[in-house]
């Protein structure tokens, strides 16, 4: 066989490997969405005391490693949780934190969704943060200085 | 085959082999720029400027599909700042 033959279908095997791949990796998000979608329901049936508590630490490590999400997105939200915690700081502060816990939930849950929604190449943390979330909103809740 | 044909090739099949989902400067950019509720108009900045000064803060200019220039201030402490230019 000659050389350029050779040389052509290493070529289109390197791209067929590269397509089989995005193809593997499309059907197993689908897969996950769908798990996703079918777990719903039955999470917000559950209590907040039944939903998975996560390491405040083990998760922004996490977030921190993900390819997900670029550097300066993930200094974006690093801003948007301080902004948050701020926020929560001054109302407990004025002694109104009770008062607009509604709106300070609002508040959280926006931030969740913008993280949920940039996590979408990493469903498996995606999963795991909105399990916990619960448990991430009362940690946020209880910082105090 | 040539040497450098065959480096260039295992190069290649390297490239392709990456993780998809590995987010670029030009699309990490966009999704801050969108992340503060400005429309960018696209996935993927362009002309990018980057400069750091003696305090560590950095400022970043890029241009979005839509046409509008928007710069990013990133203090020493981390504190992400998104205004139109």
């Amino acid at each position: 066989m000659k050389r350029w033959v050779i040389c052509i279908s290493y070529v289109l095997t390197i791209f067929m490997m590269a397509d089989f791949r995005a193809f593997a990796d499309e059907v197993k998000s689908l897969a996950s969405a769908k798990q996703h979608v079918q777990k719903e329901p039955s999470m917000q049936n559950k209590s907040p005391e039944d939903c998975m508590p996560i390491s405040m630490g083990e998760l922004v490590e996490r977030l921190k490693a993900s390819k997900a999400i670029g550097f300066f997105t993930k200094l974006a939200i690093r801003s948007d949780v301080l902004d948050f915690q701020d926020e929560v700081i001054k109302m407990r502060k004025n002694k109104v934190l009770e008062v607009q816990m509604l709106k300070v939930k609002a508040s959280f849950d926006g931030l969740l969704l913008k993280i949920m929604a940039l996590l979408e190449e990493d469903p498996d943390l995606a999963k795991e943060i909105y399990s916990a979330r619960h448990s991430i909103f009362q940690s946020l809740l209880e910082v105090k200085t | 085959m040539k040497i450098w044909m065959k480096g260039v090739l295992f190069g290649l099949s390297f490239l392709l082999l990456t993780p998809a989902w590995a987010v670029s400067q030009e699309e990490d950019i966009a999704t801050t720029i969108m992340l503060r509720g400005f429309a960018c108009g696209g996935k993927q900045v362009t002309q990018i400027q980057q400069k750091e000064d003696s305090h560590g803060n950095q400022t970043i200019r890029a241009t979005c599909p839509n046409g509008v220039r928007y710069q990013i201030d990133v203090s020493a402490a981390g504190q992400v700042k998104v205004h139109p230019l």
